[in-house]
């Protein structure tokens, strides 16, 4: 008859106490198993939602932070400096960020529109009425004082537009938004070697019929730009020779009842995207420019302090600082974002914003935080509440007791011991009053659960915002790429599913168990203070 | 025959209204194997404290007492209380919500001495051979009189298989019938099974029935048949 049968047998045998007991356990059971239910379905919707969402962080240039340090600026020269050394995204900013294991791939994109060069590949035709009135070509012409001549100049819309990225595996590749359906993407080697290669969307192969392996050519410049380089560049050296080495799908495009497709320009319709390396196309870049300086250094002669200085020349190292569009990092795990940012925003520079474009998942969520709060709040209060009230009833039980606890120590048990059966009492009584509470509970759970969520959402009024989340109607822009995932409170509300899992039935035993500890420890003392003689010999 | 149980010099007082008062004083007595003992004296001349004290349920304030030649304090009082003594009360100190058979097993469970294989077995004897049969052993305890009560209370005493046994007051609350029956209990633990049985007690017939009868007196034992000071 150890100390754990006689706990079963005092269970067993005191009905009266243990259904009491095991009453008090149920409710508590029933609260915490409400608590929990909720406070998990709200994390479970929050995390099925946030995982469906893209895994995206954004590194850009925070124009806010610029405009109020311009702004804080007083001396002219002060802010022509900062002018000079305007705050770009560059590559050579975000290399630090790259080790980070958690990374899938980077979007670090320089967006560039190039033109139709004479002998090459002609775009891809929308037939819109932006083409049929000339396609935004044409000619500007104004009087010139200084030699009383008419300057004219002709204007000529790019066609095409290159994203030139830093890293092998653009996100859409990665992602599977743009499939290759020929050839292959470019890779590592061709970065690092700054091949010419590109890769060409299936239409405008098709439209000018090249296959992989052909070369294509495009110019960089327009020819309205010689005009303006007058003498130092000429229409050969603006010529961009790729050879094709993959053949894209691009599933975006403008649909003839889009708002923008009356007025879409070539360069802005997505067929007519190419994407190449971007060591490549700087290089390419660059390598005009140098032409360009060394032709105004030899106009501008010895005494122009500009040019005669060899250091302004461009070089070749300059491409990894050359401006991108922004930097958009794709992460394995969409629930690593935040704390991505968190781990890295230090890293960054004054002017730079890390962004994890969670702002309108955070709003929509608000509802299911509340909620949240208050289910664990619940949780708390009640697992409070339980152990003052077993505290106490077991205090006052020992009171009862006080012989048998005499008795016990008069044969030599140890004071362990005794400790020892009235937790397992206690914990005997708490499993049969929190099992049964796992099917009642999970039922309260689900029903309350559902109200507290509707009344949250009605009384925070996040639903009334909606509208201002359906801002970012169809227009498709060659600059922005949307990586952000736009979500509705109903994604949220649709993942909210209040269930006792297994794990919450586990929580509630361990927390059961933990209640019974603490609610032991008083009684526990009151018995270490216990001395049989007194016990036995005030009896009577 | 062999010694026992010995006190050596016990010393036991408490503050009483701010004042100290002495219950034993240097205290010295032998107790021998195989006999049955009665301690007399009058209420409130430290007969309980003295028990309390033997049966290691309380400490002296000073001197000591020695088990079959060991000092108690060496022993340690638990493990003294679960191997080496049992106390049966005048309140028989019995667990309610165990059956009688459960209680004596209670004490089984915790000695530490060797114990035959099956308990329950050993417990339903000990209680039959105190006139619990069966049918009353699987009762709870609170279902039997008080006679049957105290002889479950001595079955526990012994189920631990030691070999002395205190006993506070054990027939108080018994008819004389029944006093009688437990006193012839005690006479056979001592006689035939071996066991030192050290009973204290208000009761003249019971004195009368033991092989000593040991008298305390302004903290000092005075063995009554001896008519000398044991000392």
């Amino acid at each position: 008859m150890n100390f754990f049968n006689r706990a079963i047998k005092n269970v067993t045998r005191g009905m009266t106490k243990t259904i009491l007991l095991v009453l008090t356990f149920f409710v508590i059971g029933n609260f915490v198993i409400v608590g929990l239910g909720v406070s998990s379905a709200t994390e479970n919707a929050k995390i099925l939602t946030r995982q469906k969402m893209r895994a995206v962080v954004t590194y850009s240039i925070d124009y806010n932070k610029v405009w109020q340090y311009v702004d804080s600026l007083e001396d002219e020269d002060e802010i022509n400096k900062f002018y000079e050394d305007y705050p770009r995204v560059r590559y050579s900013d975000i290399v630090s960020l790259l080790n980070d294991e958690r990374i899938a791939t980077v979007n670090a994109l320089s967006t560039n529109m190039v033109y139709k060069s004479d002998d090459g590949l002609d775009y891809v035709h929308l037939g819109n009425q932006y083409e049929e009135q000339g396609g935004g070509g044409g000619q500007s012409c104004y009087y010139d004082e200084s030699t009383g001549q008419e300057v004219c100049t002709t204007y000529i819309e790019p066609s095409f537009t290159i994203k030139a990225n830093f890293f092998e595996n653009m996100i859409e590749i990665f992602e599977g938004t743009y499939q290759i359906v020929e050839g292959r993407f470019y890779n590592q080697e061709d970065i690092d070697k700054m091949n010419d290669v590109v890769v060409i969307t299936d239409t405008l192969a098709k439209e000018n019929g090249i296959k992989v392996g052909d070369t294509i050519t495009v110019d960089i410049f327009s020819k309205s730009d010689l005009q303006y380089y007058q003498g130092a560049i000429n229409e050969e050296d603006i010529k961009l020779e790729l050879e094709v080495i993959g053949i894209y799908n691009n599933p975006v495009v403008i649909a003839p009842d889009s708002s923008q497709f009356d007025w879409c320009s070539p360069y802005e319709n997505p067929q007519n995207m190419m994407l190449m390396p971007a060591t490549s196309y700087f290089s390419h870049n660059l390598e005009l420019q140098q032409t360009i300086f060394d032709y105004q250094a030899s106009v501008a002669g010895v005494d122009d302090e500009y040019y005669s200085n060899p250091d302004n020349r461009p070089t070749q190292d300059d491409i990894y600082e050359m401006g991108l569009d922004n930097t958009t990092i794709l992460l394995k795990d969409p629930l690593d974002v935040d704390q991505f940012v968190e781990d890295h925003i230090s890293e960054v520079g004054q002017f730079v914003s890390l962004s994890a474009d969670n702002e309108q998942f955070k709003t929509l969520s608000k509802p299911l935080d509340t909620l949240n709060l208050y289910a664990n709040f619940i949780v708390w209060l009640v697992v409070i509440n339980a152990i003052i009230i077993i505290t106490l009833v077991t205090a006052l039980t020992l009171k009862t007791r006080e012989y048998e606890i005499g008795v016990l120590l008069s044969i030599g048990a140890s004071k362990v011991k005794i400790v020892s059966q009235f937790f397992v009492e206690l914990a005997l009584v708490a499993l049969i009053g929190f099992t049964l509470s796992v099917g009642s509970g999970s039922l309260i759970a689900k029903k309350i659960g559902m109200t507290m969520l509707e009344y949250q959402i009605t009384s925070s009024g996040v639903n009334e915002g909606d509208d201002e989340y359906q801002w970012n109607d169809d227009y498709i822009s060659i600059w922005d790429s949307n990586y952000t995932t736009e979500i509705e409170l109903e994604d949220l509300v649709a993942e909210y599913n209040v269930t006792v899992s297994p794990l919450i039935i586990g929580e509630i035993y361990v927390m059961g168990l933990g209640i019974v500890f603490i609610s032991i420890i008083i009684p526990s003392a009151m018995i270490m203070r216990f001395n049989p003689k007194k016990i036995l010999t005030n009896q009577g | 025959m062999s010694e026992i149980l010995k006190l050596d010099n016990i010393c036991y007082s408490y503050i009483d209204g701010g004042y100290e008062r002495q219950i034993l004083k240097n205290l010295s007595y032998s107790f021998e194997a195989g006999t049955f003992y009665t301690i007399l004296g009058a209420s409130g001349s430290g007969k309980t404290t003295l028990l309390s004290i033997l049966a290691g349920l309380d400490s002296a304030k000073s001197g000591d007492i020695f088990f079959e030649g060991r000092n108690v304090k060496e022993i340690g009082l638990y493990k003294y209380r679960r191997n080496m003594i049992s106390i049966v009360f005048q309140q028989y100190n019995l667990i309610p919500y165990l059956t009688a058979v459960e209680n004596v097993m209670v004490a089984m469970a915790e000695t530490d001495n060797d114990l035959p294989k099956d308990k329950k077995a050993v417990a339903y004897n000990l209680l039959e051979k105190f006139g619990i049969v069966k049918t009353k052993a699987d009762r709870l305890v609170s279902q039997l009189s008080g006679g049957e009560q105290q002889r479950v209370s001595i079955a526990r005493a012994l189920a631990s298989n030691v070999n002395l046994i205190f006993a506070d007051e054990p027939t108080g609350n018994l008819d004389t019938a029944t006093e009688k029956e437990i006193i012839t209990v005690f006479e056979e633990l001592a006689h035939e099974f071996g066991k030192t049985v050290i009973v204290v007690t208000h009761s003249e017939a019971v004195s009368k029935l033991s092989d000593h009868r040991v008298f305390l007196k302004n903290g000092i034992l005075t063995d009554l048949d001896d008519q000398s000071d044991n000392k």
